[in-house]
């Protein structure tokens, strides 16, 4: 399973939080995961298709589209950051 | 030592507390970031906004004190800390409710002050936080800083 975690804007741009994809045998890259995730959800490909490109980490550390994942990996998209 | 919290904090105990853990420090730095009630009217936003109501900040949770604790380490191999307090409020806030505490502990004051520059610029631009801020007119997500991204390259050599 690879759970994907969305926040900020783009949570509610997506309408939920998290998704959880138990089917993962091809999703080997981040790249491979946003492919999938545009073929079978209209909102998530309105989101790649954007300018602005969602930030993307793989296991709490920022990734980029090449990064690999695997099984039981957690993946977050995200705006840019604004705290402090 | 980090903290991401919804409670607000106390800046005499967390002074007290430092200057207790720091030892022989020569110098702290305390840094406290606040909600402004006027967002927008010095940057880029021509509609000039509306006050704030409120602010609502959301955080990745684990991630956020995974990236603090790595600013805190690149910190601490830079500059000689003899301790360091961050505290980093989430949830619903208010104009003039504290949002951030940065607390640099070392034995001069350059290093204090560096440092604590150092950690607040990182975690603007690094650590996964957003600000969602609502006015009487509107509910928005605040743009990320193109001057928050460029203030990283003064760190970088």
């Amino acid at each position: 399973m690879i759970t994907v975690f969305y926040f900020a804007s783009i949570r509610e741009h997506m309408g939920r939080g998290e998704d959880r994809l138990e089917t993962v045998e091809n999703l080997t890259t981040v790249a491979a995961l946003i492919r999938y995730l545009s073929e079978t959800d209209s909102s998530f490909s309105e989101l790649s298709q954007s300018p602005n490109q969602p930030l993307i980490s793989v296991n709490q550390i920022f990734a980029e589209t090449s990064s690999p994942i695997t099984d039981g990996d957690e993946v977050g998209f995200f705006p840019p950051m604004t705290g402090g | 030592m980090i903290s991401v919290q919804t409670e607000d904090f106390f800046v005499e105990a967390e002074y007290a507390a430092l200057r207790h853990r720091a030892g022989d420090a020569g110098a702290i730095v305390l840094f406290t970031g606040l909600v402004r009630e006027l967002y927008g009217t010095e940057s880029n936003d021509s509609e000039g906004s509306g006050k704030t109501q409120r602010l609502f900040l959301e955080h990745y949770p684990g991630m956020t004190e995974k990236q603090l604790g790595s600013i805190l380490q690149q910190a601490s191999k830079r500059w000689p800390l003899l301790g360091v307090r961050i505290i980093h409020r989430i949830g619903e806030l208010y104009p003039g409710d504290q949002i951030v505490l940065v607390a640099t502990a070392s034995r001069h004051r350059q290093a204090a002050f560096e440092s604590a520059d150092f950690i607040m610029d990182f975690l603007k631009s690094r650590a996964p936080i957003w600000k969602k801020q609502t006015s009487l007119s509107e509910s928005r997500w605040v743009e990320s800083r193109r001057s928050d991204i460029d203030a990283l390259k003064r760190w970088q050599e």
